[in-house]
């Protein structure tokens, strides 16, 4: 009776999937969310009877006999699609369009990625994330500064109080890695680089094949709320027939284990 | 207890086994790429009953044993799911896409395509996906499949094409998990020379629960008419014992 355990798998997979879909849905609103699609494979076979055996009858058998175990999770992959602009009008709001990450310090001194260029200035007039970790490099804007532009290239320029020209403060660099899908999420909208990932190539925006930042917008999440609850509802209903199985198994144990009676 | 006991009893571990079946489908109905599986019964149960030319034989028996002859695959295609990622690729019609494996080339309707550590185009276990030279290397991230099978860059450029084969007999391929195929000995694999691909989609399984719960519901009823059967055996047994006393 391997169905009991093979159905079991079905529910358990179909769980790890409602578990995706309620982390995509809950981040909707996120900015520079990127959302997560749970990967599923069959897992291995046992064969009762490889192809190519000879049959009762002593014809060769095209096909043998393979019985599966039910379903695994291979991946939780993340869909690095763009995600729809938002208007802000803030000029230290970016969003990156097309490929890269923005470059942040943590205070533990280790180089995190976001997506998220929701940047704000500290009390010594540094760029920082809204956890008040720095960006890479490093910009300081003056505090007799009227406003300030961020070119598409990542160049930033200031006016200062009385001055006729922008003075330029520096340049935002992006990273970006040969898998982005490898890299470790670690909460608060950050991402770690890891052995899957690959190291990260920094470059200049609109270089290279790294994206242009546009100013004054910010990315949403990538979430599409339908999709997700079609999702929602398929792996409901397959939760359901995998049940199903179970309950058909027990009663067919129950009707043989009342045959001894 | 007479031969009908056994013959009910075959009857009823084939159902077990079917159970099996049913279950694995139903388990991988979400599994892109998934084929279903389908136990045949009849045709072991006829060769008892026939002889080298398929003719039913003079002195068969009136009865044979039930038993699980094949577990063939049924290799129909499964619905497209949008997905919109620009690694993911279903094949529009007949053929498989061909995966590096430790083992050597498998085969797979699964398109859900991921960049592995060493930055090739792979399965979301890492295999690497074949290209007509080779695993595809995906530089910086950023490729998408054309619906040729090529795999363009930002600007437009092919620089790999997937590999897409297809079989003479599919019935010859073996399972063998996480979604592969292997090509039985006496299969040869013949690569399409101009595939078309479905970019940002991938292939669902091709279970439909509705079948399953069906095929589900009729081997429950048939079980338990067998093991009916080999009461009523029991009894009539029991009943003669009693009027031999």
């Amino acid at each position: 009776m391997r169905a009991l355990f093979t159905a079991a798998t079905g529910m358990e997979a179909q769980q790890s999937q409602i578990d995706t879909i309620a982390n995509n849905i809950a981040n909707v609103g996120t900015t520079g969310f990127k959302r997560s699609r749970a990967e599923f494979q069959d897992l291995f076979y046992e064969t009762l009877r490889a192809p190519g055996a000879t049959g009762t009858d002593g014809s060769v058998l095209p096909t043998g006999v393979q019985v599966g175990h039910g379903v695994q999770l291979a991946a939780v992959n993340t869909i690095y699609s763009a995600g729809d602009r938002v208007n802000t009008g803030n000029p230290l709001d970016l969003a990156v369009d097309g490929s890269g990450f923005f470059q942040v310090l943590r205070p533990t001194g280790e180089t995190v990625y976001t997506r998220d260029g929701t940047f704000k200035l500290d009390g010594n007039g540094n760029v920082v994330t809204t956890l008040g970790y720095q960006l890479i490099p490093n910009l300081t804007v003056p505090t007799d500064t009227v406003s300030l532009t961020v070119l598409p290239d990542g160049t930033v320029n200031a006016m200062q109080a009385g001055q006729t020209q922008p003075t330029n403060l520096g340049q935002i660099q992006l990273a970006r890695f040969a898998n982005p899908a490898g890299l470790r999420a670690s909460g608060s909208n950050l991402l770690e680089a890891t052995q899957a990932s690959g190291d990260p190539q920094t470059g200049i925006p609109q270089q290279d094949g790294f994206g242009g930042l546009a100013s004054g917008f910010l990315e949403g999440s990538n979430v599409e709320v339908a999709e997700e609850l079609v999702q929602m509802i398929l792996a409901q209903r397959a939760f359901e027939v995998s049940s199903r199985v179970i309950k058909a198994g027990d009663e067919m144990l129950q009707v043989a284990s009342q045959l001894s009676q | 207890m007479g031969n009908d006991a056994y013959i009910a009893a075959s009857g009823a571990a084939t159902q077990l086994r079917d159970l099996d079946v049913v279950s694995n489908n139903l388990a991988n109905a979400g599994t892109p790429g998934y084929k279903r599986s389908e136990s045949i019964f009849r045709s072991v149960y006829e060769a008892a009953l026939r002889d080298a030319e398929g003719k039913l034989q003079p002195g068969a028996p009136g009865s044979a044993y039930v038993q699980t002859d094949l577990v063939g695959t049924d290799f129909a295609r499964g619905s497209a799911q949008h997905t919109g990622s620009p690694l993911h690729a279903m094949i529009d019609g007949t053929g498989f896409f061909e995966i590096q494996t430790a083992n050597g080339p498998r085969y797979t309707r699964a398109g859900n395509f991921i960049v592995n550590r060493d930055g090739q185009l792979s399965t979301p276990s890492g295999q690497a996906v074949m290209g007509d030279g080779g695993p595809i290397l995906i530089a910086d991230g950023d490729a998408t499949i054309h619906p040729s099978g090529n795999i363009v860059d930002r600007s437009g450029n092919a620089f790999g094409r997937l590999k897409i084969v297809d079989f003479s007999d599919l019935q010859g391929l073996v399972r063998e998990g996480q979604s592969l195929f292997r090509a039985g000995d006496d299969v040869t694999a013949t690569p399409l020379v101009s595939p078309v691909v479905i970019p940002g989609s991938i292939e669902g399984s091709n279970v439909q629960s509705t079948r399953e719960l069906a095929t589900l519901v009729m081997l429950q009823r048939a079980f338990e008419v067998n093991l009916r059967a080999m009461q009523v055996d029991d009894e009539t047994t029991q009943t003669l014992i009693e009027g031999i006393r």
